[in-house]
C-alpha cells in the first residue's frame, strides 16, 4: 500500500478547464491530475520513439503548459478528451525534437495546425528567446513582473490583482499594471536587438 | 489574438532569427499598437511559461516519488519504534493531504438563489448588490460587503450563508466556519445545505470527529442520494 497520496484526484475534462479558467485554488491539484493521466501514454511513446527518462519529463511538463495557456487564452480546440490532447501535442513535440536531432526525418503526420498549436508551441522553450525576456523583465522590476504575469498570463482579475498584491483597491491596481507595460515597452524599445534592426535598416 | 505574421514576427524577433524580409516587416508593424501589446503579452507568457514548468518539475518529482515509495524500503531496518515513529508520521501528514483533496472533491460554490428585481442599482440593497458580485465571482469585494453589512446589523440566515460560501471560496475556513455554525435554525430553508458546507470546513481544517458528528447528524435528514454522498466521505474520514 501507498501510504502518500493514497486518494487519486479526479477531474472530468470539464471540471479542468472550468477550474483553469476560474477556479484559482484547484489549479495545483488539476496540474498534479493532468501529470497523472498523460504520464504512462506519453512516457511509452517516447521511450520507444529513441528518448528517456528526462525527455519523458520535459515533454509532459511542455505539453501540459500548451494546454494550459491555450485554455487560458479561451483557445483549446479540443477534438477528443484533456489527455488526448496533451499525448497529441507531446507527441508532435517529440517529433519535432527528433527531427531536429536529425534522429527521425519523416513523421507519420505533421498537420498539427487541426488541434489549433503551431511551431512556435512546438517547440515551446527557445534558448535565445528565453535569456532575452529573463534580461528585459529583470529590468522592470519583481512587482512589475507579478502584476503582469498574474493579469496578462493567468487572467486574474483586476480587483483580485489588487487585493493579491496589497494594493489598496483595483484602480490602483490598473494604474500599476498600465506604468508596467510602459516601462517594459521603453526597455524594449532600448534593447541591443531591437535598436539593431532599426538601425540596420536605416543604413541599407 | 494575434494573427498568424504578427506571432511569427514576434516569435522570431525574440529568438533573434528574423530574415531581412521579417525585419523589414518587424519595422513596418512596430509602429502598430496592436502588435506591440502582443510583443509585450509575448514576453510575459515566455516568462511565465518557465514559472509553470518550475512548478511542473516539482509535480513530476512528486509523482516519481510517489511512485517509488513503498513499505519494503523500510523493512530491512527492523527497529519497531522507529517504524511506528515514520509510519505515525506520514499517517498525519497523509490525513492533511487527504482531507484537502476531499474537500476539493466535494466543495462547489452554492446558486444564488435570490433572484434579482429589475430595479436601478441606487435602488439595489447592499446585499443585493453583493449577490451581483458573488455571481461574477468576485468574492473578494463580495467579502467586504458582506463585512459591510455584518459591522451595521446583524446578518438574516441567507446573508450568513452567502458569507460563509464566500469566504469559503477566499479560503478563510475559519471563519466561514464559524458562519455556519452560528446558523442553528432547523427551520431555515438553508438549514441542510449549511450543515454541509460545515461539515466540509471540518474536513477542510482535519477536525475528524467534528466533521463526522456534523455529517452523521445530517445524514438522517437528508434525501437518498445526498445520504449516500455523505457515506463515501465518511468512509474516507
Amino acid at each position: 500500500m501507498n501510504f502518500l497520496f493514497r486518494k487519486k484526484e479526479s477531474f472530468s475534462d470539464s471540471e479542468i478547464i472550468s477550474i483553469l479558467t476560474s477556479r484559482k485554488k484547484h489549479e495545483d491539484a488539476v496540474l498534479r491530475f493532468l501529470y497523472a493521466e498523460v504520464q504512462p501514454s506519453l512516457t511509452k511513446f517516447i521511450l520507444s520513439n529513441n528518448g528517456n527518462r528526462d525527455d519523458v519529463e520535459d515533454i509532459i511538463q511542455d505539453a501540459i503548459i500548451v494546454f494550459y495557456e491555450k485554455v487560458k487564452n479561451n483557445q483549446l480546440q479540443l477534438e477528443k478528451t484533456v489527455s488526448g490532447y496533451i499525448y497529441t501535442v507531446g507527441k508532435y513535440m517529440w517529433y519535432n525534437k527528433l527531427r531536429k536531432n536529425k534522429k527521425q526525418v519523416r513523421l507519420e503526420n505533421n498537420d498539427f495546425s487541426n488541434i489549433g498549436i503551431d511551431e512556435f508551441d512546438i517547440e515551446l522553450f527557445h534558448t535565445n528567446e528565453t535569456s532575452f525576456v529573463k534580461e528585459l523583465l529583470s529590468k522592470i522590476g519583481k512587482a512589475c513582473q507579478t502584476v503582469l504575469h498574474q493579469s496578462v498570463f493567468e487572467k486574474i482579475a483586476m480587483d483580485q490583482i489588487a487585493q493579491l498584491n496589497g494594493y489598496k483597491n483595483e484602480q490602483i491596481a490598473r494604474n500599476k499594471k498600465y506604468r508596467c507595460l510602459k516601462e517594459l515597452r521603453t526597455v524594449i524599445e532600448q534593447s541591443t536587438q531591437y535598436q539593431t534592426i532599426v538601425n540596420e535598416l536605416c543604413y541599407d | 489574438m494575434t494573427n498568424t505574421t504578427d506571432r511569427h514576427l514576434i516569435k522570431k524577433f525574440l529568438r533573434n532569427e528574423l530574415t531581412k524580409e521579417e525585419k523589414i516587416l518587424f519595422t513596418a508593424r512596430k509602429e502598430d499598437t496592436s502588435f506591440l501589446e502582443a510583443l509585450e503579452n509575448e514576453m510575459i507568457a515566455v516568462q511565465s511559461r518557465q514559472e509553470l514548468k518550475k512548478k511542473l518539475q516539482g509535480i513530476g518529482a512528486d509523482h516519481k516519488k510517489q511512485k517509488t515509495t513503498t513499505p519494503k524500503r523500510f523493512a530491512p531496518i527492523g527497529i519497531a519504534a522507529s517504524v511506528i515513529l515514520l509510519l505515525g508520521a506520514i499517517f498525519f501528514f497523509n490525513q492533511d493531504v487527504n482531507n484537502q483533496e476531499l474537500f476539493d472533491d466535494y466543495y462547489t460554490s452554492y446558486p444564488n438563489i435570490y433572484s434579482q428585481k429589475g430595479t436601478s442599482d441606487d435602488d439595489k440593497t447592499l446585499f443585493e448588490k453583493t449577490m451581483i458580485l458573488y455571481d461574477a465571482k468576485q468574492y473578494p469585494l463580495a467579502q467586504q460587503n458582506f463585512e459591510t453589512i455584518n459591522s451595521e446589523r446583524e446578518l438574516t440566515d441567507g446573508e450568513q450563508f452567502y458569507y460563509g460560501i464566500t469566504l469559503l471560496e477566499v479560503n478563510n475556513t475559519k471563519t466561514a466556519l464559524a458562519q455556519f455554525k452560528n446558523m442553528t435554525n432547523t427551520a431555515s430553508p438553508l438549514y441542510k445545505d449549511a450543515q454541509w458546507y460545515l461539515g466540509l470546513c471540518y474536513v477542510q481544517e482535519n477536525d475528524v470527529d467534528k466533521a463526522k458528528i456534523v455529517l452523521t447528524e445530517l445524514q438522517k435528514i437528508v434525501g437518498k442520494n445526498k445520504q449516500e454522498e455523505i457515506k463515501t466521505i465518511l468512509n474516507q474520514l
